[in-house]
Order: structure tokens, then sequence, then C-alpha cells
């Protein structure tokens, strides 16, 4: 959790899904935006690479 | 160096391997390769930077010492020129070794295997992968190099995960 600047209190994100990063980087996976980064990276085939995503983002 | 931003270019890069590997998925057979060698560098270079970090971390440990080196060299009259040597009178100091920026790789690995942060059998695939990640320097590759797979990004993949296991990166 963290503290907005109006007091309030927000979730961080901590599964970035594949259709953000589609947008911030103009690419297209060719999935459905709302699937998560790491899901997408497990079903190529690449679970490590999917658990060390999770890693680095939930090291908050 | 400061947490956050090396958490945050550690996140980016990894953003930017996943971009690869999507390129990767699009195109079929040899096309893969090149997604993938860059994924692969990518990849190396943050596995380089968690390493680092590491080491960073454990700078309190006893530091191993370094080579021999010849410091205060005072040269002997050219009479003393031996097959094109001149011989001198130096000190040999032995000193710690000390962590900086532009430590390379191959040390870093090494020094964190003499302190024990890395295994034996660690330090083999964490050179492995530092073996992958020199292949961008094209002139000291002897053989023609185009095939990178799924498979040797999984491996570096792998190897991430262990560092990131002994690597506490909670701010």
């Amino acid at each position: 959790m963290e503290q907005t600047i109006s007091g309030k209190f927000r979730r961080k994100r901590e599964d970035t899904l594949v259709g953000n990063i589609e947008e911030t980087y103009k690419v297209d996976f060719g999935v459905r935006g709302d699937m998560q980064l790491g899901t997408y990276l497990k079903e190529r085939g690449l679970p490590s690479l999917a658990k060390a995503l999770e890693k680095v983002r939930r090291a908050k | 160096m400061n947490l956050g931003i090396f958490k945050q270019n550690v996140n980016w890069n990894i953003d930017q391997i996943a971009v690869q590997v999507a390129q990767a998925e699009k195109v079929k057979g040899r096309a893969k390769s090149g997604f993938y060698k860059a994924a692969i560098i990518l990849a190396a270079s943050v596995i380089e930077a968690l390493a680092f970090k590491l080491l960073e971390t454990n700078e309190k440990l006893e530091m191993p010492l370094e080579d021999w080196d010849c410091v205060e060299s005072n040269p002997l009259p050219k009479k003393y020129i031996i097959d094109g040597a001149q011989l001198s009178i130096c000190k040999r100091v032995q000193q710690k070794f000390k962590l900086k920026k532009h430590t390379d790789f191959k040390k870093v690995n090494e020094v964190a295997q003499k302190l024990n942060i890395f295994s034996k059998s660690f330090f083999n695939k964490i050179e492995k992968v530092r073996e992958l990640r020199n292949k961008i320097h094209i002139q000291g590759l002897n053989r023609p190099d185009r095939s990178y797979t799924k498979k040797e990004l999984e491996f570096i993949s792998s190897v991430m995960v262990e560092l990131l296991d002994k690597l506490d990166l909670k701010e």
C-alpha cells in the first residue's frame, strides 16, 4: 500500500498487464491486454522469467 | 547506488526482455534468433547488475587480496636492459579487493565465489551467462553466430531467479 497526496491509500500494482507494456512500448503481444505479463511469459515457456519478474515487482 | 533507481532500471530491462520475447513469438524459425539474442543480452546485463548489487551488500566481509602489484618503480640504468626489458626496483604490494562502479562481471563473480556468496555450481552457471553475454563482442566469435533460443533465455532467467533469492531488494 502507498499513500497518495490526498492522503488516501491505494494498492500498488504488482502484476503488470500486457496491455500496459503494449501501450508504453508500442508493441503488439497478440494476446488480450488484460493478461498478466507473468502469465504470458509462463505460457510462452519462460516460467523462470515470469518468476524473476514477479520477484522484482514484489520487492517493494 | 540508489536502490530505487536500480530497481527501476532492472524493471525496465525486464519489460524490454518481454517485448523481445513477444517479437520472437510473432515470427517463425530462424527469425526468432535475433529477438532471443537481444533478450539474452538484456537478461545477462540484469544478472551482472544483480551480482554487483549482491557483492555490494556484502562489502563488510573481509575482501580477498588482489594479485601482487609493483608500485614506486625505479628503473635501473640502461645497462640492465635484458632481452629488451628494463629491470627496475619496486615495492611489491598486495591490496584488498575494492568493488568499484566499473568492476567487471568476471571479477565480481570470482570475488563472490571466494567469499562463498556463490557456490561453485552457481559460479559455473553465472560464468556461462557471462560467456553468453560476451557474444555481444562479435570480433571474438570464431563461427557464424545465429542460433539463440528460448531455452538459453530460460536458463539465464533461472540464474536470475537464484540471484534474486540471494538478494534483498526491499527498500
